[in-house]
């Protein structure tokens, strides 16, 4: 019975909405008029009541904030979420384009110590091996001083020989570059020797003398592991190593002026 | 008081989709005294639902881009939202302050109108259900159909129809008591 009184006040309602009046409309229900009526005039009297003022400032305040809202949605997402001022709160900057810059500025160097860090033990073939190589190239750019050269050059003539005997453990040969760039870095410090005081030149002359020692001595004991084919190459370089070590003794004992190349002279092997 | 319709174009909707300022202003425009009446009539104060009714259009923009369905349903289940946090706050109590009392509409005499105030229809609708409510304000205030307040309550015909009873049966309650 219920379901049936809702449809019949429903179906009054929408008469009603017609414009037919209340008591014409229940004379098709006698039995629900007392009920019905009460109804439907409640209904009629909440249409009819008049509707609260709106205020003409209220819709202008609206259409404001939603042109701030808008303009604040076509910006980035980045920009949006993060305003310039927290920035500055986060680095207690006065700028907030001075806390950016600094920001970008780690970033990129905390990139750049990362791959120098990681690219410290490649060898020849892995991707970060140019950084290596460009790295020790920037930091030779930047040393001004003479002795400072020769201690990086010959650092990085040990660094290629350690390359060199890690790189024929793990592919089984011999990396010509490698060897090449052994000998050239070693050349490389005779060129700053010279520019040297004379205690300090025989000092280089010393290790330099040293170090085409070692470098025959790993040659030579690389001899049984690099293959036949390279043989030739790895022989060529112990003899420049050996020539190189003789002639350094020379320098030390006086018997040949510091500024005088011979056998550090570059050539191919 | 007869309402006009709310009635959304496609265009302008589509338009308001894509951020068109124009657009947007058109549906402010449109849905703003909509908006409103839905706030003032559900235990709010005037200014707390003109401020409430912003902050509707404030969210319209943000999430407009991804709107499906029936706008004023849509636009309703914001409000809906954000009442509850409004109530949430502020604890459901309401105190009338004598400057957002209604003037009483006058006729052409300047006598009072023998119809209801619309701060008596809010005082009523302050003891029925949430839902009763609702389908006052939609059926009877803003002059929807029985199958439009169902898309907006997202209910069936049938249990709007007998929401519809319920409400006017607890309003004549309501005014029997007070007689």
């Amino acid at each position: 019975m219920d379901g049936q009184i809702e449809r019949i006040l429903d179906i009054c309602l929408e008469k009603m909405e017609q414009g037919i009046p209340v008591d014409e409309v229940l004379m098709e229900y006698p039995q629900y008029r007392e009920e019905l009526k009460e109804l439907l005039t409640i209904a009629k009297d909440i249409e009819n009541a008049p509707l609260p003022r709106l205020r003409d400032e209220a819709v202008t305040s609206c259409l404001v904030k939603v042109h701030d809202a808008l303009q604040l949605q076509k910006k980035p997402v980045w920009r949006a979420r993060l305003p310039r001022l927290q920035w500055s709160r986060l680095f207690y900057f006065p700028s907030p384009a001075w806390a950016k810059a600094l920001a970008f500025v780690l970033i990129i160097s905390l990139f750049f110590w990362g791959a120098v860090n990681l690219s410290a033990d490649s060898l020849p073939g892995d991707p970060l091996y140019p950084i290596k190589l460009a790295t020790e190239k920037v930091r030779c750019f930047l040393t001004i001083e003479p002795e400072g050269k020769a201690k990086l050059r010959l650092a990085y003539s040990e660094e290629r020989t350690q390359e060199l005997v890690r790189y024929l453990d793990e592919k089984g040969e011999l990396n010509i570059r490698v060897l090449q760039a052994m000998l050239d870095e070693a050349a490389l410090v005779m060129d700053n020797i010279p520019r040297l005081p004379k205690d300090k030149g025989i000092v280089y002359c010393l290790k330099l003398e040293q170090l085409c020692t070692f470098q025959k001595e790993v040659l030579e004991g690389l001899k049984s592991m690099v293959p036949l084919t390279q043989r030739q190459e790895l022989d060529n370089a112990i003899q420049i190593c050996q020539h190189r070590h003789e002639w350094m003794g020379k320098v030390i004992r006086n018997e040949v002026p510091i500024g005088e190349w011979g056998p550090f002279v570059p050539k191919e092997i | 008081m007869k309402l006009e319709k709310l009635v959304i174009e496609e265009e302008v909707l589509e338009k308001a989709k894509q951020l068109e300022e124009t657009a947007l202003s058109i549906l402010v425009k449109k849905c703003y005294p909509f908006v409103f009446r839905y706030f003032y009539y559900r235990s709010v104060t005037r200014e707390d639902a003109e401020d409430l009714a912003s902050e509707v259009f404030v969210r319209v923009v943000s999430s407009i881009k991804g709107q499906r369905g029936y706008f004023p349903a849509w636009l309703i289940s914001i409000a809906r939202n954000l009442l509850t946090d409004y109530y949430r706050k502020r604890g459901r109590s309401r105190e009338t302050s004598l400057e957002e009392i209604e003037e009483p509409s006058l006729d052409s005499d300047g006598n009072e109108k023998d119809t209801l105030h619309p701060d008596d229809i809010r005082k009523m609708l302050d003891m029925i259900t949430e839902e009763q409510k609702e389908v006052i304000i939609l059926r009877f205030i803003e002059g929807n159909t029985n199958e439009e307040v169902a898309k907006t309550m997202n209910k069936s015909i049938g249990a709007i129809k007998a929401l519809q009873f319920r409400a006017l049966t607890a309003l004549r309650e309501i005014l029997k008591k007070e007689e």
